[in-house]
């Protein structure tokens, strides 16, 4: 379930991003939490009055140490709706098998001893916030009718209705109560809108949640009706386990091939002091203009590869392109115009970078169809490409030249607007004048001596070069 | 199995379909014998575990690599054997022989129509070696007797059910361990590798969800026992968020491994090679290195930096003449692998193949005096030498050429042992001759 990074705590795991507010507890954050452990041991108090004390205390301890293990991995995500959480599975496999006070000693304790490093509160919250779901989970589950048949008179529509049905009842309130209590956490230590964050962190969760409240079915069933028992943890959990930590392995995997493709670049960008860090600063401009223009996260990633790619392509041009002295000529137009070309053709065989590749390709296209490789014009030209260009162009004046100063972010965002219509997309430059409203850009200034050892260079994103281009090939008919 | 076109069915994979083909026929007569004993509900039983098993045929997620290995399908195939009792204390009375005839045609029908909707190719060996596993699961725990009666009469009195639990994971484990088993001898056969380090391989990657699996189809069994067939696809639920979870996992590896090919073309692209040097160079080193028997992970390692060596060169202002490195000045050639191992060692991914590309210039003689040369250093600079001599086509005249310029530098430059690899792969792959290798004096 989810759990709060702040407060990383029991079931649903909070976005990594979360700000960490500054050390030293706030006493509101400090009554919050307060409230929710006292509420944790008030719900144990009245299940217990209500609905007896557990029925068996090894089940408390098992589940418990199963419990600590499972809160000591972290969550993972399995594509956008399914996630693997073995703590959340335990904790509603307490439900039925430890009724409500149970359940709030499981949840509690399962968390207070987790093996991650937290902050104390964060680990009381987390803790707290536990003990209250499973309380009022094991609660609902009791008045939904919910209870353990005995092995003899074993009927798959009795375990449906006295076992299935109240347990997926219970899993809902508690997700619910979950994601609440998690805004609640938002609102007192960063003051985010609760209802905000909990309506956040219950889209990222989805329908796939559910599948928690399947395997704690299964684990129930298996655990007390078929009578394995303790047992049946290893059955169950064990796959459980082993998809948990595998998913561990996969995102530091996944990590690692995006460092892997950034320093290639990087270290090929080496070759021209112009370009160190272009790619790596046009992605981050990308990263932030993206939200504005409605690309969503999972196109974000595919738009953030095609920025830090777009200019691999001069590789291959680079061997052929005249020395650089003087204006810019014919002969460097021609030999630049082959770069988006030749960078597809290099990225051709990698299939996940298959959604780059558009934006790759076209993206020195001009909005007045004058632009290369294939003169498209307009809304023609994929957004992906509109959006690298802008910040290409941006990056570009807001970079020591060796023919002018770096320019700073209102005069390169003024030269912007100046080619809406013409060369840029008017949407994606206003996208990016408010982000920068949100976080100023500083320019990247290239020290004097740096520039004299290296030379006059051209630079190919400058839109100036873009308007030489456009003058020069006046015919507009599209090439591809 | 699926065999290449040049190459003849080896003599263990005959047997490997020689052992399926009797065991199968076994079990018909021995099905076709008892089958009035299976019980009705048996009988709907059997039919839902054969259509979990085609389903598992039909999706299967990439499971590392190009591996036979689908945990649905097999955890089914594996769970049908071990299923005695019914609820309503009912028996499904099957035979040894129902059971693998069952599975074994289930698997078939599943493959078959993988290949009907151009999803895959119907591959016999994979089929042969479903019918093998079972097989042996059914004997252990239905056939053979254990101190007087077989596992499965023991368990219907065991009043303990986890010690039921037990004796089934155990049949399952067994049945799981042959089952890699064979799949390292497939794998020794079609990639020439050594057959103990294939194993090791299989065992470390497939080792978790083998587990896995193996614990599922105790589970299926025994909740069948107590709920029917409707437990068959609920008790799958956790083997399936594995399976996601695995081919995931395969994906980004996948992934991973599509990038560094396309980057190793960046020095083709830039003019600066001849066109497929690095995947050339990553080639016939991958198979020196499984016929000097390395693990995975360094074939893995080896494979990267083979096709990533060059990368140094995309510094050079202007391309070597035909981008071999072999042909330049030892001093230039160091410059290189230097500029290539130095943009790998920023990422800590990458940083343990920079001593390899660093050390592709380093003299064999050299390595064996002052410091000790890694195998795959060894193998990479031989691999490497031998494209740069031999060109793209590599066979014939040419590399009978190239394999005398390397002999003549043989100890000093090159490891004697890992250019006697070379010359194997050379000769199994047909580009040389054995009587060229002879007159070589390799």
């Amino acid at each position: 379930m989810p759990e709060r990074d702040l407060a990383s705590a029991p079931l649903i795991s909070a976005p990594d991003r979360s700000h960490r507010p500054p050390e030293g507890t706030t006493w509101p954050v400090g009554v919050y939490v307060a409230l929710v452990c006292t509420a944790a041991l008030l719900l144990a108090v009245t299940g217990w009055r209500i609905v007896g004390p557990p029925p068996e205390w090894s089940a408390v301890a098992v589940l418990t140490v199963l419990g600590v293990i499972g809160s000591s991995m972290r969550e993972r995500d399995l594509g956008p709706h399914v996630g693997v959480s073995v703590a959340t599975v335990i904790l509603a496999a307490a439900l039925p098998l430890t009724g409500p006070a149970g359940a709030v000693i499981v949840g509690l304790l399962s968390y207070l001893g987790g093996l991650r490093a937290q902050r104390l509160r964060t680990r009381l919250f987390n803790a707290g916030m536990t003990g209250v779901l499973g309380g009022v989970g094991g609660l609902v589950y009791f008045f939904a009718g919910g209870k353990l048949p005995p092995a003899d008179e074993l009927l798959p529509l009795q375990l449906l209705v006295s076992v299935a049905i109240p347990l997926v009842l219970a899993y809902v309130a508690m997700t619910m109560l979950n994601i609440l209590l998690i805004g609640g956490m938002a609102r007192v230590t960063s003051g985010a809108k609760a209802l905000d964050v909990a309506l956040r962190t219950f889209r990222r969760l989805g329908g796939g949640y559910l599948t928690h409240a399947l395997i704690a079915f299964l684990f129930v069933v298996l655990w007390a009706p078929v009578g394995i028992g303790t047992f049946s943890a290893v059955l169950i959990l064990g796959p459980m386990f082993i998809a948990q930590w595998t998913l561990t392995r996969d995102s530091v995997e996944r990590r690692s091939h995006v460092r892997t493709v950034k320093t290639i670049v990087a270290a090929l960008e080496e070759a021209n002091p112009y370009s160190v860090g272009h790619s790596a600063r046009v992605a981050e401009l990308c990263e932030r203009i993206a939200p504005r223009v409605g690309i969503d996260a999972e196109d974000a990633e595919m738009l953030h590869y095609a920025a830090l790619l777009h200019d691999i392509g001069l590789i291959a041009t680079t061997p052929q392109m005249p020395r650089v002295t003087g204006p810019v000529d014919v002969d460097y137009l021609v030999a630049i115009t082959t770069h988006p070309d030749a960078g597809v053709r290099m990225l051709q065989g990698i299939d996940f970078l298959g959604g780059a590749v558009p934006g790759i390709l076209h993206h020195h296209e001009r909005v007045d169809g004058r632009g290369y490789p294939a003169g498209l014009a307009g809304d023609d030209i994929p957004l992906f490409a509109r959006v690298i260009a802008v910040a290409d162009a941006f990056d570009s004046l807001t970079t020591t030249r060796s023919y002018r100063d770096a320019l700073d972010q209102d005069r390169a965002l003024e030269a912007l607007r100046e080619r809406v219509g013409t060369h840029l997309d008017g949407q994606v430059v206003a996208a990016l004048g408010s982000a920068l409203e949100a976080r100023r850009w500083w320019p990247t200034v290239i020290e004097e001596d740096v520039r004299s050892v290296a030379g006059d260079a051209h630079d190919h994103d400058d839109p100036m070069v873009s308007d030489l281009y456009a003058e020069w090939s006046p015919d507009t008919e599209p090439v591809l | 199995m699926r065999l290449g076109p040049h190459r003849h069915p080896s003599r263990r994979s005959q047997a490997l379909l020689a052992t399926a083909g009797l065991t199968a026929a076994a079990a018909v007569v021995h099905a076709a014998l008892n089958v009035r004993e299976v019980s009705p509900v048996g009988w709907g039983v059997a039919v839902v575990y054969a259509v979990t098993i085609v389903v598992g045929e039909l999706w299967r997620v990439n499971v590392l690599g190009t591996r036979d290995f689908t945990p649905i399908a097999l955890a089914a195939g594996l769970a049908m054997p071990m299923t005695t009792q019914l609820p309503g204390g009912e028996f499904t009375n099957y035979s040894v022989g129902y059971v693998v005839v069952v599975v074994g045609l289930a698997t078939l029908f599943g493959q078959w129509l993988r290949q009907l909707y151009s999803m895959g190719h119907l591959v016999i060996g994979q089929v042969a070696s479903r019918v093998i596993v079972v097989a042996l699961a059914a004997v252990l725990y239905r056939g053979l007797p254990v101190a007087g009666q077989p596992l499965a009469d023991w368990a219907v009195d065991w009043p303990l059910r986890w010690l039921t639990a037990l004796a089934m994971i155990a049949v399952a484990l067994v049945a799981m361990f042959v089952k890699l088993l064979l799949m390292a001898v497939q794998h020794s056969i079609n990639k020439h590798a050594l057959l103990w380090q294939s194993l090791v391989d299989e065992v470390g990657a497939v080792g978790p969800l083998a587990l896995a699996t193996a614990s599922t189809a105790a589970v299926i069994a025994l909740a069948v026992s107590a709920l029917g067939q409707i437990a068959i696809p609920l008790f799958l639920a956790p083997l399936l968020l594995l399976q996601l979870a695995v081919g995931r996992q395969s994906a980004v590896r996948d992934a991973q491994r599509q990038t560094i090919r396309s980057l190793s073309r960046l020095t083709d692209q830039g003019g600066f090679t001849t066109p497929g040097h690095g995947a050339r160079v990553a080639d016939l080193a991958l198979a020196m290195g499984r016929d000097l028997g390395l693990s995975e992970r360094d074939l893995v390692d080896l494979e990267y930096a083979a096709l990533l060596h060059d990368l140094g060169q995309v510094a050079l202002r202007r391309p070597i003449p035909g981008g071999a490195t072999t042909t330049t000045a030892p001093l230039d050639q160091r410059r290189i692998a230097h500029t290539g191992a130095s943009i790998l060692a920023r990422t800590a991914e990458l940083s343990r193949l920079s001593q390899v590309v660093a050390a592709q210039s380093v003299p064999y003689h050299y390595g064996r005096d002052v410091v000790d040369l890694p195998l795959q250093c060894r193998i990479l600079k031989v691999s490497n030498a031998f494209d740069d001599l031999a060109g793209p086509t590599g066979r014939g005249q040419t590399a009978r050429r190239a394999l005398d310029r390397i002999r003549l530098n043989l100890g000093y430059e090159y490891d004697p042992l890992v250019v006697r690899s070379l010359s194997r792969v050379l000769v199994r792959d047909g580009r040389v001759t054995p009587a060229d290798i002879v007159q070589l004096d390799l």
